[in-house]
């Protein structure tokens, strides 16, 4: 009984304080670009533009709610609220920080801990295409269509790179546990042990979570706005928060696997530590929106399937073989 | 009854009903999301056996896989075979149903011969609980019982799949073909 | 080991009751002013041509086809990563073997072009 209330407990912290980020990371989001592009981002609302989170919030929940005549409605209602579940329990299984003593219990920093963590975290992200697919299916679109079937061909074929980028980790940690990935970096951190397979599972982030440079599904001036073309309000805004918290989860799967997760000089407690390497990541994410172009897609799908596949396939033999000399 | 009960209770009714969705829904879409959602509840079943690899693998695979080609397929068929016929009143579908003996009479006869040969063989039939308790650390157990007794059935797999996918491919690219 | 998981039903629960408030305080403070051209569908301003299905092409499912058959390779791989220290030697030569049927039949679907996009 206790443990359900701390699970609840946890629950509502982790889910406030995804949300929070959530809110300023759109925030921070476009005041970066602004700065990066010579200009102020948002700077009326509050100092700083501080106050905008919570106009979008409240222009979001007061908007109406026009759903297409030709719209399957069931799906259509469905899949925003599948993509943001989606997003939810992706994030369950993510340590943010070593176990801490508490009132005398340990209290590990993660909703779950299950011991095949890696494989259910890649299960859930790979339920993440359900709700694209079915939002543009569900419009009835050509334009949502078009954008959904290609952000889901897209999102399938980076998944197997990423997947496949990650077993040079779980070949040095031993273990398919997040905690325990993160204790076999105590002493090197596996980026620089595995720096070809840090270059894969970094640029499959940026198409798993349908960001610039692979970005074209949703790119205004190809497909109007992609799958959530048709989707206004409230449910639009669950198709973003569903799409910045696959970013959160993405940066922080990078910070835990390659980037040591807590581990750092222990004159900064590891939840910071673990904070500042996601924040990083989130930065890099912010940056390459502003820097990189967007490839063309069949490019994109090219790269995908004849550059990153096999190269994910040779980094983890030559790891293999690595591991087994040394 | 135990959480655990009322859980496996929860679960095998979602199973069940999602399952019965997918052959009674009219909209084919429809169908095809119910057996994405069979196919999570059966994970579901797997987790509460303690198979948490297993659970994963199946929602990797499954749901993320094969659902997505089921959607692709219903996709890439034309717009009027998607729809079944419908009757508005439940006793004329029942009653064309059986009179139409392609649909209605025997393959009804065969699913109850079917589940009464199965009742029966559940209720005779003898389950002794492993005296183990579920195993805790899933992955390597799988792992190195993959690599010492089953390393040739884990080969054939191999196989298997290579076959899958070239027979596939010169489907698909026949298809293209023709198109 | 289930217990494991109430987390997860906890915290899916909570994400809900978050939906559903935000959904009900957006049904509560918005209008509903429905009528046939707003909500036609989005066509840059134009009256919708043709229906809202497009010309579906095959090279989509072709694709998610090589997905799903390494989508299972990359789940045997998971398993093997894991007892990799143990096996030594003749798991690495038996998981070669693997990649390397898969491979072939990479390269094979290379060849044949199924995975050209245009």
């Amino acid at each position: 009984m206790e443990m359900v209330l701390l699970l609840l407990l946890k629950s509502i912290v982790w889910i406030v304080v995804l949300l929070s980020i959530f809110a300023f990371l759109m925030l921070f989001e476009r005041k970066f670009l602004g700065y990066f592009q010579l200009r102020l981002g948002p700077n009326r609302t509050g100092p700083w533009g501080l106050l905008q989170p919570v106009a979008d919030a409240v222009k979001i929940i007061i908007k109406e709610d026009i759903i297409p005549r030709e719209a399957d409605r069931i799906t259509y209602k469905l899949a925003p609220i599948a993509s943001l579940f989606v997003a939810l329990a992706a994030f369950a299984s993510i340590p943010v920080g070593p176990p801490i003593e508490l009132f005398g219990r340990t209290i590990e920093l993660s909703i779950v801990n299950p011991n095949a963590g890696v494989l259910l975290l890649f299960a859930t992200t790979s339920l993440g295409v359900y709700g694209i697919t079915l939002g543009g299916w569900a419009s009835q679109s050509k334009y949502s269509l078009l954008g959904a079937l290609r952000s889901t061909a897209q999102m399938i074929s980076y998944e197997l790179s990423l997947g496949l980028s990650i077993i040079g980790v779980l070949i040095l940690a031993g273990s398919l546990n997040l905690y325990d990935i993160v204790q076999a970096q105590e002493r090197v951190w596996f980026v620089l042990l595995n720096p070809v397979g840090f270059l894969i599972f970094f640029i499959s982030m940026f198409a798993e979570t349908n960001r610039v440079p692979f970005d074209l599904p949703e790119a205004e001036t190809e497909l109007v706005s992609g799958y959530s073309t048709e989707y206004s309000g409230m449910r639009f805004g669950m198709f973003m928060i569903a799409e910045y918290i696959n970013m959160i989860t993405m940066s922080a799967l990078a910070a835990l696997l390659y980037l040591g997760g807590w581990n750092g000089p222990s004159f900064l407690p590891g939840i910071v530590w673990f904070a500042l390497k996601v924040t990083l990541f989130i930065f890099i994410f912010i940056w390459v929106r502003a820097t990189m172009p967007r490839l063309r897609y069949d490019r994109l799908m090219s790269f995908g399937w004849k550059v990153m596949l096999p190269v994910a396939l040779a980094n983890l033999v030559i790891t293999a073989a690595a591991v087994s000399l040394f | 009854m135990t959480v655990t009960d009322w859980v496996f209770l929860a679960i095998a009714l979602v199973t069940l009903f999602s399952a019965y969705r997918v052959v009674t829904t009219h909209k084919i879409m429809h169908a095809a999301l119910w057996l994405g959602l069979t196919f999570v509840g059966v994970a579901g079943i797997f987790l509460l056996l303690g198979a948490d690899f297993l659970a994963a693998a199946q929602v990797l695979v499954y749901v993320g896989a094969i659902t997505t080609i089921i959607i692709f397929g219903i996709m890439l068929s034309s717009v009027e075979d998607l729809r079944g016929e419908s009757f508005d009143n439940v006793w004329k579908r029942l009653s064309s149903r059986l009179t139409s003996s392609r649909r209605g009479i025997w393959p009804l006869l065969a699913a109850v011969g079917l589940a009464a040969a199965m009742v029966i063989v559940v209720s005779r039939g003898q389950w002794p609980a492993s005296p183990h308790a579920p195993a805790l650390d899933t992955p390597r157990l799988l792992g190195e019982a993959l690599f010492t007794r089953f390393v040739i059935p884990f080969e054939a797999a191999s196989i298997v799949l290579l076959v899958a996918l070239i027979g596939a491919i010169a489907l698909a690219l026949k298809e293209e073909r023709t198109e | 080991m289930l217990d494991q998981y109430t987390g997860v039903g906890v915290f899916l629960a909570v994400g809900a009751l978050f939906v559903a408030v935000t959904l009900l305080a957006g049904k509560l403070l918005r209008p509903h002013n429905p009528y046939p051209e707003k909500l036609a569908t989005y066509e840059c301003g134009e009256i919708p041509v043709g229906e809202g299905q497009i010309k579906f092409h095959i090279r989509y499912y072709i694709f998610s086809l090589i997905f799903v058959v390494f989508d299972v390779e990359t789940v045997f791989l998971y398993p093997w990563a894991v007892v990799f220290e143990e096996m030594g030697l003749f798991g690495f030569v038996v998981m070669m073997l693997f990649i390397g049927t898969l491979v072939e039949g990479l390269v094979y679907a290379w060849k044949k072009g199924a995975l050209r996009w245009v």
